[in-house]
């Protein structure tokens, strides 16, 4: 972690900052939260729209078995990525990541950014295979995994249930390091 | 619930008493899993020796994440099904199983008889897809779940690693229980126009 913070300038979007979550991130984190539109929250594995989930998911991220980052423009948090992984048993040496970028910063190479960091972090842990799962209709984050060399795993039948009931395909990408 | 406890007769003669868990007993989890050898706790996901992940495993249970049947004899806990219930999320239709035995129990029908057990409570429990991981090696237990109409939804390369670091396939497999529902009611249907 001693590489953070890290500045870094995307063309046409000026400078953000990446660094690891933090315990007095409770505010911005919230708010960062409860801006994601509930079609995409529904993606996420727990409402993060209660206060109580993200003081718990913040005191989680300070565990040696996750990787929080977050990407700040002008203070405000723009976008959050992990790598989180079991310290026991059988998949000890698998992270998944999970990349969650604001939706009006979608679409200008932040969730590449962060997915790559988070990368790096992963290889520093000696997590030997990093996984992603995501709806099979999520064609933006498929093609930034692709980039960054993960190949489609398996896909599972109707594992996703949306905010109107309807079921989606589930895909799992990964990549072995 | 009426049905539990009750006893199940294995293939051996071997009768077993198989109930809901209503609550954790910690004290008996912790025997029941210290009692492992190590290379057989590796293939639970959490370290259940430790005090704070058997409290965890308790709250689960109280809250309505978790729902468990154990098998014991003479009062002793010598098998336990988990059924992992998501409360919220995107996959909150499916239920995962789990089954542990202990090792001089194993090879008796133990674990067939709770996987068979948790699987007809995850259809009670209305899940549309119950969900398990095999190691690709295990074939039985890959038979058993197939005689049961699971199928194979596909395999996870190097997804497992064993106590000696070795690395192993891990098979997903999934039960789509609306698709049964819907396989037997056209059946019936069909039934029913052979029979007029």
């Amino acid at each position: 972690m001693a590489r953070y913070p890290k500045s870094v300038r995307l063309r046409d979007e000026g400078v953000f900052s990446i660094r690891p979550l933090r315990l007095d991130d409770f505010n911005a984190f919230l708010m960062f939260s409860r801006d994601i539109p509930p079609e995409d929250r529904l993606f996420l594995r727990r409402d993060v729209s209660d206060p109580e989930v993200v003081q718990k998911m913040i005191a989680e991220s300070q565990s040696e078995s996750e990787i929080w980052l977050v990407t700040l423009k002008d203070q405000r948090i723009v976008a959050q990525g992990s790598i989180q992984r079991s310290l026991h048993g059988w998949m000890r040496h698998v992270g998944e990541m999970r990349l969650v970028v604001a939706r009006d910063f979608q679409r200008r190479g932040l969730g590449s950014l962060l997915a790559r960091e988070l990368f790096i972090c992963a290889i520093g842990l000696k997590i030997e295979k990093v996984m992603a799962k995501m709806a099979i209709e999520q064609l933006p984050s498929i093609k930034c995994l692709e980039k960054l060399g993960f190949q489609k795993e398996v896909v599972l039948h109707n594992y996703i249930k949306d905010l109107n009931g309807l079921y989606h395909d589930m895909l799992i990408m990964s990549q072995e390091i | 619930m009426s049905e539990y406890p009750k006893t199940v007769t294995l293939k051996d003669g071997l009768k077993v008493l198989m109930d809901v868990k209503r609550q954790e007993n910690i004290e008996q989890s912790r025997i029941f899993f210290t009692s492992m050898p190590p290379e057989d706790r590796l293939y639970l996901r959490r370290d259940v020796t430790s005090q704070k992940v058997l409290e965890e495993r308790a709250r689960e249970l109280a809250d309505g994440r978790a729902f468990r049947l154990a098998t014991y004899v003479n009062d002793e806990m010598i098998g336990e099904a988990n059924l992992d219930r998501p409360l919220y999320g995107w996959t909150r239709h499916v239920a995962e199983m789990r089954v542990v035995v202990a090792r001089q129990h194993q090879g008796k029908g133990v674990g067939k008889a709770l996987i068979r057990e948790i699987f007809s409570n995850a259809v009670r429990l209305k899940y549309t897809i119950v969900e398990a991981n095999v190691i690709e090696e295990d074939t039985k237990v890959l038979d058993l779940l197939e005689r049961i109409g699971f199928h194979r939804e596909g395999v996870l390369r190097n997804q497992a690693m064993d106590f000696y670091g070795k690395k192993h396939n891990i098979v997903v497999m999934s039960f789509n229980v609306d698709d049964m529902w819907k396989d037997l009611s056209e059946y019936y249907h069909s039934f029913e126009i052979y029979k007029t």
